[in-house]
């Protein structure tokens, strides 16, 4: 048998619902993925966090009319980083675009929310956004260590 | 996600374990508040066993901090390991929660 035969793919492909629930799926498909690559234990929490940032926006955020809509994801493994790259057709929502809040002083400056994109930010070596189509393209590049 | 709560004697000790993520949040967050911002006390929050928090975990501590504070008593968390603490810092937790480096540590927050 080939190599190419035994050796478990190198890019995961996933269609989720945009839900808490496909978030959870999303990110424990992406877990075994990379466990079965044999990434770190670190670059596989990083990992979990941005997707599970990313995913969580678009399920609370993304679609406001409601409705079943769906994210789709991709997981590369390459020599030098992971590729995460993910694709839906919510409301444009560029994460580089928007402005951090000021880190809070005292728990009454505290916000309850708007963490996520300062998470993807700061766990990403490097973020790219598109709008192709009506729809969203993000990808994030995280480092294999 | 699982929580262990003991008596910890100027405090409350409670003890988390696994993943502070939607899942975890959801599945542990009752029993949380129950045992910090309702039991009345000061507690401490051991996260030694937390391998990984993402936003939702972070707005459940800051919450509970906060509903203490309202009742003048003190959360103190302690033991983050390198990637939870590296979460707590990019969210500011560290500059408005008391954040210790072990359980001696947190109890000396207490008490202080």
């Amino acid at each position: 048998m080939t190599d190419c035969a035994t050796r478990p793919a190198t890019r995961l492909n996933l269609v989720l619902e945009a839900s808490a629930a496909g978030t959870t799926e999303g990110v424990a498909a992406c877990e075994r993925f990379l466990v079965q690559h044999g990434v770190a234990l670190r670059a596989r929490l990083r990992t979990a966090l941005v997707l599970e940032e990313a995913l969580m926006n678009i399920a609370r955020h993304g679609h406001a009319s409601g409705g079943h809509h769906h994210t789709r994801v991709t997981l590369e493994v390459h020599a030098d980083g992971l590729e995460l790259g993910l694709v839906d057709d919510g409301a444009p929502f560029d994460p580089l675009a928007v402005v951090l809040p000021e880190r809070p002083t005292s728990l009454e400056d505290a916000l309850p929310g708007g963490l996520g994109v300062p998470f993807m930010r700061r766990f990403s070596r490097r973020m790219h956004y598109e709008r192709v189509s009506g729809c969203n393209h993000l990808t994030m590049w995280l480092d294999l260590s | 996600m699982e929580v262990h709560v003991e008596d910890a004697g100027v405090a409350v000790a409670v003890r988390l374990s696994g993943r502070l993520d939607t899942n975890g949040v959801d599945a542990i967050e009752n029993r949380f508040l129950a045992s910090t911002v309702a039991g009345g006390r000061d507690a401490i929050v051991d996260l030694s066993g937390v391998d990984l928090i993402t936003s939702m975990g972070v707005r459940m501590l800051i919450g509970a901090a906060r509903a203490m504070g309202q009742r003048k008593t003190k959360l103190v968390l302690f033991g983050a390991q390198d990637f939870v603490r590296e979460v707590l810092e990019t969210s500011a937790v560290d500059a408005i929660i008391a954040l210790a480096g072990n359980e001696a540590e947190a109890l000396a927050i207490v008490r202080h």
